[in-house]
């Protein structure tokens, strides 16, 4: 019986772990911008950054040499992708001086700035509160207490109301056996396993 | 064996966690779970149950919306409201009749509601859930009357209320009320013409009654009937360009502050002091010589110099033969010889000639005057293009974004938020493109460029592993506008060019945030003179001749996604992990050279090799999950 019953829940997690870590593509919020990235490391913004609905972009599986990455507000390292990045065009001709990169990046609560590193020099930052943040009192989408404090004072955070309904009716469940053993009374589902038997 | 407390309590976890593992799949899938389980519950239920009761094969609401409907019509869709064949949706029709409260009890009788037509209520707004019929409509004998857009649905509990709103007020120059809705039907309101002031926009029906447009006969005529509307007489613009010249006439000889602006470039015989000195108005009428109309010989500079500008007078100064360009050219006397010409900002909003709110000033003032959205797609739009229909909710049938409000209005023609796009079958907005390629004409159009922009998305389809999903898969081609990309000869300048275009073409900004590749077409077959097309290692943008766009896309595709030229381009290595390289670029390619591949530009290009498909799957198969 013990062994059935491992089984099964191991049966389960791995179904749900596996399902859980397939990469797929979801409608999120998200920043983009647009940036000129020249030979010489000099990064022109070419539109500014918008935080909005959308999809992260498709970025190289392989190392490009330069990086974007997300930085919260205690710096901590949010998102970190190779960003496609080349000056050799696919025919044989003269190395291009610059590039045009189009990222769209998630949308962190807690996102500072937005960097582009080559190698390991950070080489382009975009502080987010500059870009986003229009003090306009309302916390639009994608700003957060950290890059636009004025905006976004307080951050609520929906309760979750499923998860904690499920938890209370097990907690009851397990209170009420608990209790109705003790009384020491022979329980029905004790009964109907018995006429199984 | 007996079942013991331990065995409940295995048995309770592994309950807690299926649950908890069955969120995490829903959630996993795309469906997030929300809001309390009961709610959850309810909208569940509730929508079952919708879904079994409103499959009728014909919803009256929604066959009756937008029409202009008879009393039998009229009649059907009040039953039906009333039994909650609408659901929640909203029924809007024109009245083709006037009916008065004992013509809507008599049909409430008939219909067997609304307690046999003793429960119809006209000065309440909430519903009281007693099964009533709830009507804000005209004051006076008629609460509803001819040519009045109504609103129809049903709401309140326990017994739901049939509500009835009037949207645009209608027209019944018969009776003894002064209505507004007269004036968008250019019917005269003789009860509106009474010399008293109405608050309402004035009524040109009453004033140029030939149809001719206001002129020296209209103003004798109000004259001579010592007639002058308040309502007709002010500083602010009218539709119709509708003013009263009785009003002019009875001021004349004094400074008032009023010149109106619908007499601007209107000669009707009486000159208006007051619009000597106003900017962008012309009085005609006032030029410089002595006649009843203008007893002081005033003259109004401006009228008589030709400005070239379209403000709604052609200036004897100017050549009417003139082309654009010329000195003494004006589009307001353009439009004098030319019967099809209309420009913005004369003051008037000319539908029979095109004009319309989206694009002309002069129209876009009307629906700003009167709150409405602009969308001349809307079934219930006005001349100029306006419509009462806006703020539609989440899955609401529109024709423009503008009657959305912060939805959009998707290819379907429902409003839905910004990405998702209406699903008939499951009857809510879904995100239904998940990889939109934007295809762009570069410098000049491309001969049936949307034809081969297609053809091209299909085949990157067929070869790519997107074939799991084509549905998920867009071609955004932007076939009316041309992006100024520079020199296409291998150059970083299309791809700049691009992106500008990308960042301010309005079409492209519903999209914009779901763009996954950007291919520029060049009109010409080959780029500098025999290229097919270029891109550079895993950029979003690639450029292409239009002459192979089918099969250069897909291998420019390629490279995008860090595929290397095969055969030619690619060297054995031992300083990258898959053993090859580009030795040009010192790039390490994923794949290893095939002559049968699509990135061999040499051979019939059919299918991706092995290893490149693979290298695609792992980039692309998120995108079909």
């Amino acid at each position: 019986m013990k062994k059935q019953l491992v089984s099964i829940v191991l049966i389960i997690l791995l179904t749900a772990i596996c399902i859980k870590a397939q990469e797929k593509i979801e409608l999120e919020n998200v920043y983009s911008f647009s940036a000129r990235i020249f030979k010489n490391d000099n990064v022109v913004l070419l539109s500014a950054v918008t935080a909005d609905v959308g999809t992260v972009s498709d970025f190289p599986l392989s190392e490009t040499g330069y990086k974007i990455k997300i930085i919260s507000h205690d710096n901590k390292n949010l998102f970190n992708a190779n960003l496609g990045v080349s000056f050799f065009l696919t025919q044989n001709a003269p190395e291009l001086n610059s590039t045009v990169v189009s990222p769209r990046v998630p949308v962190y609560p807690t996102a500072k700035y937005i960097a582009i590193y080559h190698g390991n020099k950070n080489i382009f930052e975009i502080d987010l509160s500059r870009q986003l943040c229009n003090n306009n009192s309302i916390c639009n989408l994608g700003e957060n207490q950290y890059n636009c404090p004025e905006d976004c004072k307080v951050a609520v955070k929906e309760f979750p109301w499923a998860y904690a309904a499920i938890v209370a009716a097990c907690v009851a469940v397990l209170l009420i056996i608990f209790f109705y053993k003790k009384s020491g009374k022979e329980s029905d589902w004790q009964k109907i396993y018995k006429k199984w038997q | 064996m007996e079942l013991s407390g331990i065995n409940i309590i295995a048995l309770l976890i592994i309950t807690v966690l299926v649950i908890t593992i069955s969120i995490a799949v829903i959630d996993s899938i795309g469906t997030t779970v929300r809001g309390t389980v009961t709610t959850q519950i309810k909208e569940t239920f509730s929508k079952a149950v919708l879904s079994i009761l409103q499959r009728s094969p014909y919803n009256v609401c929604e066959g009756l919306s937008g029409r202009q409907i008879s009393t039998q019509e009229f009649q059907n869709l009040l039953l039906a409201a009333y039994n909650g064949q609408c659901g929640s949706e909203r029924a809007t029709v024109t009245l083709s009749s006037s009916y008065a409260k004992e013509d809507i009890e008599k049909i409430a009788r008939i219909n067997g509601i609304a307690g046999d037509g003793k429960l119809i209520y006209y000065r309440e707004a909430k519903p009281f859930g007693i099964g009533s019929i709830i009507i804000q409509g005209n004051p006076g004998y008629f609460p509803l009357k001819k040519w009045d857009t109504i609103e129809v649905w049903s709401a309140g509990k326990p017994a739901a209320d049939t509500l009835i709103n009037i949207t645009v007020q209608g027209c019944d120059p018969y009776d003894d009320v002064c209505q507004a809705g007269c004036t968008y039907k250019k019917i005269c309101d003789p009860v509106c013409d009474d010399g008293k002031k109405h608050d309402i926009t004035c009524n040109i029906a009453c004033i140029d009654t030939d149809s001719n447009g206001i002129d020296t006969t209209d103003m004798e005529a109000r004259v001579a009937a010592n007639k002058c509307n308040p309502d007709c007489y002010g500083n602010r613009t009218n539709p119709f360009r509708a003013y009263d010249p009785g009003c002019v006439w009875k001021f004349k000889d004094q400074h008032d502050d009023i010149c109106d602006p619908n007499s601007n470039g209107v000669i009707d015989g009486v000159c208006d002091p007051d619009c000597i000195n106003a900017k962008g108005i012309c009085d005609f009428d006032c030029n410089g010589t002595v006649y009843a109309g203008n007893p002081t010989a005033l003259k109004d500079e401006k009228c008589f110099a030709c400005d070239g500008k379209c403000n709604g007078w052609c200036s004897p100064a100017c050549n009417k033969n003139a082309v654009e360009g010329m000195d003494d050219y004006d589009p307001d006397c353009k439009k004098e010889i030319d019967a099809k010409f209309w420009c913005s900002g004369d003051g008037s909003c000319e539908n029979a000639k095109g004009e319309s709110c989206e694009n002309s000033e002069d129209c876009k003032q009307i629906c700003s005057d009167q709150s409405l959205a602009c969308c001349p797609l809307a079934s219930d739009s006005d001349y100029a293009g306006c419509t009462a229909t806006k703020d539609l909710k989440e899955g609401s049938a529109c024709g423009c974004d503008s009657q959305c409000g912060q939805l959009k209005c998707d290819e379907t023609k429902h409003c839905c938020p910004k990405g998702k796009e209406w699903d008939e079958k499951g009857k809510e907005c879904k995100f239904k493109y998940k990889y939109v390629i934007l295809f762009l004409q570069l410098n000049a159009e491309v001969p049936d460029f949307k034809q081969k922009a297609e053809a091209a998305k299909n085949v990157w389809i067929k070869l790519s592993p997107l074939k799991n999903c084509p549905d998920f898969v867009k071609a955004l081609v932007i076939e009316n506008k041309v992006c100024s990309a520079g020199n296409t000869c291998l150059t970083e300048e299309p791809f700049i060019g691009m992106q500008q275009c990308m960042e301010t073409w309005e079409e492209i900004q519903p999209y914009k945030n779901l763009i996954t590749r950007i291919v520029g077409v060049d009109p010409k077959t080959f780029l500098c003179g025999g290229i097919a097309g270029y891109t550079t290692i895993n950029s979003p943008y690639l450029v292409s001749g239009s002459g192979m766009l089918n099969i250069v896309c897909s291998h420019e595709m390629g490279h995008t996604y860090g595929l290397c030229d095969e055969a030619y381009d690619i060297s054995q290595t031992s300083q990258c992990p898959s053993g090859y390289w580009d030795p040009r670029t010192q790039y390490c390619c994923p794949n290893a050279p095939a002559t049968y591949c699509v990135m061999y530009a040499g051979g019939p290009m059919t299918m991706f090799a092995p290893d490149c498909y693979a290298n695609l799957e792992t980039q692309l198969n998120k995108y079909c999950r």
